[in-house]
């Protein structure tokens, strides 16, 4: 899903954001996007680039949920907390999904195989309960399929 | 060649749509069958999807809900020239649900091809702004007053004073951002209208453009919709093309241009002035105001900020004139809004109406009641308005019309029009505890009430759920929450009290402090 870090990939993408008007967010966005993590090796590039001091980079990476600073498990599984999907029975799906991956929200397995990131609504609330799995979107999820999803769209167990 | 419609909207891709675009790719090549597959965005019947149009004899007829094995029975009762199938729901736009609705700004969405501009023009896009790029400012500007549009972000803050407050400002620039942060749970309007016709957005915003004084534009959409970022940015793409932003534009001597940024995954960056130091590239923090955004906003300069429904609701308005808009609604709520159906409910999906409907007039006309039931019961117990920071009304509530001013009566607002139904598995001391816990972890903790009050308003929440001093902590809950409202700096923390107290009013029995009522006993 996400590519493994390289520092000369990584600052090939700083360089192309370099003109962006206020671009770090858009930059860590697009790090995020190809590491799935921010390193912190690239502080000092990133400080230097947009004009900041290095705390001031760690300051915007660290507000954001979408930045993540360790690199992330092999599957990646989104699952939305909200009351669209609480409405539509998500506590049960969330218990087994947590029992079948054995971890918790927001906690990656001990292995690096699996993690699970709890977001706040997909914007898909009329079919829910919803969860992502590595970048695709699942709908109608129940306590019944969940396991059958899992398994079909990841590998290592 | 035929054409068959399969949308690409998240809703309709999440339940399969994809595999049934292969499925029926390939068989179409099996069978020798020349079609042309265009994905177009959701109607929002979403209990249909993935909706499967065919176009026969140039009308279109829908069959839905499709999977991927029923494609194959499709393909053997001729449906591609409309033929009879279990599935076969027929003209789309007759269903009442869709028939009933008065669509304005959603009056393309799901009729054409969001990825083709020319589409677009031929559905009658750009014809209000054809008529506005030889318009003056002022004329734009008395349109939207007589149109009494509010902004549909959540504040219905009158949009011709934004407008007006811009213009006037004096700067070497200004801007024009659009807010596609849509973060309320049980809201999808934003990502509907950016994935089914995302050129009436771009079109909004050259309109608020030319009445503010604006050459340059920037859309920040929140990260949980890819697929509206993939349409987005192709349709800027297009625009750039055709000479519809960029230099000079149709002639007429104007400029204009769209950037498409990426949130990151943060809710408070919906908060308009949050958003814009998002914009800047810093933590998404709110900034204290005065000054407002029309005087500093986007890198300091004059900046007109509105939500996407918001910006398409220009649209009509400019095209048939202010009147006309203002003509719908009800009381000083005036127009149309997309109202959005979710939770547990049979047929969720988008509702776009005037103002002034009924909550059980949309749950019963338009939902057709609950979807699960719970311990047998089948009834509404609860219903939240206007995201996780909305008014949670109990069943006795229903009869309130959907309206700004009424809602502010009640202790509410309208928000977003996020509707979500809830069944007695709901319970109102857990959603309670999620306002806050909502709040805890999206406060931006620029200011003490919110950053710290969330915080403690949970832990409360959790000695009330155990059965911890019930009676004392829903005191000092009101008290904080009376905290909250009065002090905190935006929206977020000024109304978590919002759910919270609506909660401890329409359910008082689950606040109940059990354990000292048996002990008087």
């Amino acid at each position: 899903m996400f590519k493994e870090y390289d520092f000369d990939t990584a600052l090939k993408v700083i360089e192309k954001n370099t003109h962006l008007r206020g671009g770090l967010v858009e930059t860590l966005r697009n790090l995020a996007d190809t590491f799935g993590y921010i390193n912190e090796e690239l502080y000092p590039a990133l400080a230097n680039t947009f004009s900041q001091s290095e705390a001031g980079v760690l300051g915007v990476v660290s507000f954001y949920h979408d930045f993540k600073t360790k690199p992330r498990a092999k599957n990646v599984v989104k699952v939305c907390m909200a009351e669209g999907c609480y409405a539509r029975k998500s506590k049960n799906m969330i218990k087994v999904l947590c029992d079948t991956l054995e971890t918790d929200i927001g906690e990656k397995r001990e292995d690096g195989e699996f993690e699970i990131e709890e977001v706040f609504c997909l914007g898909n609330c009329a079919v829910g309960p919803n969860i992502v799995v590595n970048d695709k979107l699942y709908a109608e999820v129940t306590s019944d399929n969940v396991k059958s999803i899992i398994n079909k769209n990841c590998k290592g167990k | 060649m035929i054409k068959v419609y399969v949308p690409l909207d998240t809703t309709s891709v999440s339940l399969g749509a994809d595999e049934v675009v292969e499925e029926i790719t390939l068989l179409a090549k099996q069978n020798n069958q020349d079609i042309q597959i265009i994905r177009n965005g959701s109607w929002g019947l979403f209990w249909l999807e993935t909706l499967v149009e065919v176009e026969v004899n140039g009308e279109r007829i829908a069959y839905g809900p499709v999977k991927e094995k029923d494609v194959a029975g499709l393909f053997d009762a001729d449906f591609l020239n409309g033929g009879e199938h279990p599935l076969r729901v027929g003209d789309i736009t007759k269903v009442p649900y869709l028939a009933k609705q008065t669509r304005l700004c959603f009056k393309r969405v799901g009729l054409v091809d969001p990825m083709d501009i020319d589409d677009y023009i031929k559905h009658g896009g750009f014809t209000a702004l054809k008529k506005a790029l030889f318009a003056s400012p002022e004329s734009l500007i008395k349109e939207m007053e007589h149109s009494g549009l509010r902004g549909r972000g959540g504040a219905a803050f009158p949009s011709y004073l934004k407008l007006q407050a811009t213009k006037d400002a004096v700067d070497d620039e200004k801007f024009v951002v659009c807010n596609f942060d849509e973060g309320d749970s049980g809201t999808f309007s934003d990502r509907m209208m950016g994935e089914g016709d995302p050129f009436m957005i771009l079109e909004g915003m050259f309109l608020t453009a030319l009445a503010v004084g604006a050459n340059e534009g920037y859309i920040y959409l929140r990260s949980e919709y890819p697929i509206a970022r993939k349409v987005l940015n192709n349709a800027i793409n297009l625009a750039r093309k055709t000479g519809w932003l960029g230099k000079n534009i149709q002639n007429s001597g104007k400029d204009f241009d769209i950037h498409l940024r990426v949130g990151a995954g943060s809710y408070v960056c919906g908060e308009e002035t949050a958003l814009l130091n998002s914009l800047e590239g810093k933590r998404g923090t709110v900034r204290v105001k005065p000054p407002f955004p029309v005087h500093k906003g986007l890198f300091g300069k004059p900046t007109a900020l509105f939500n996407v429904i918001s910006l398409v609701s220009m649209v009509p308005i400019i095209e048939n004139g202010g009147k006309a808009y203002g003509r719908l609604g009800y009381d000083r709520s005036r127009g149309t809004c997309p109202f959005q159906l979710s939770g547990n409910i049979k047929y969720g999906g988008l509702v776009e109406l005037p103002f002034g409907i009924t909550v059980r007039d949309i749950i019963d006309d338009f939902g057709g009641g609950l979807a699960f039931s719970f311990d047998g019961a089948r009834d509404v117990k609860l219903v939240q308005i206007g995201g996780p920071l909305g008014y949670h009304m109990s069943k006795n509530d229903l009869d309130n019309p959907l309206d700004y001013e009424h809602f502010k009566t009640l202790g509410g607002h309208i928000g977003h029009g996020g509707i979500i139904v809830m069944g007695h598995d709901a319970s109102a001391k857990e959603l309670a505890h999620f306002a806050f816990d909502f709040c805890a972890l999206e406060s931006c903790g620029t200011c003490t009430p919110c950053r710290i009050g969330s915080r403690r308003g949970a832990e409360m929440m959790e000695q009330i759920i155990s059965g911890e001093s019930v009676n004392e902590n829903i005191i000092l809950i009101k008290e904080l929450c009376d905290t909250l409202t009065q002090t905190s700096l935006c929206a977020l923390g000024g109304i978590t009290a919002v759910p919270v107290l609506s909660l401890i009013k329409n359910f008082p029995n689950e606040f109940e402090d059990r354990y000292n009522k048996y002990v008087r006993r």
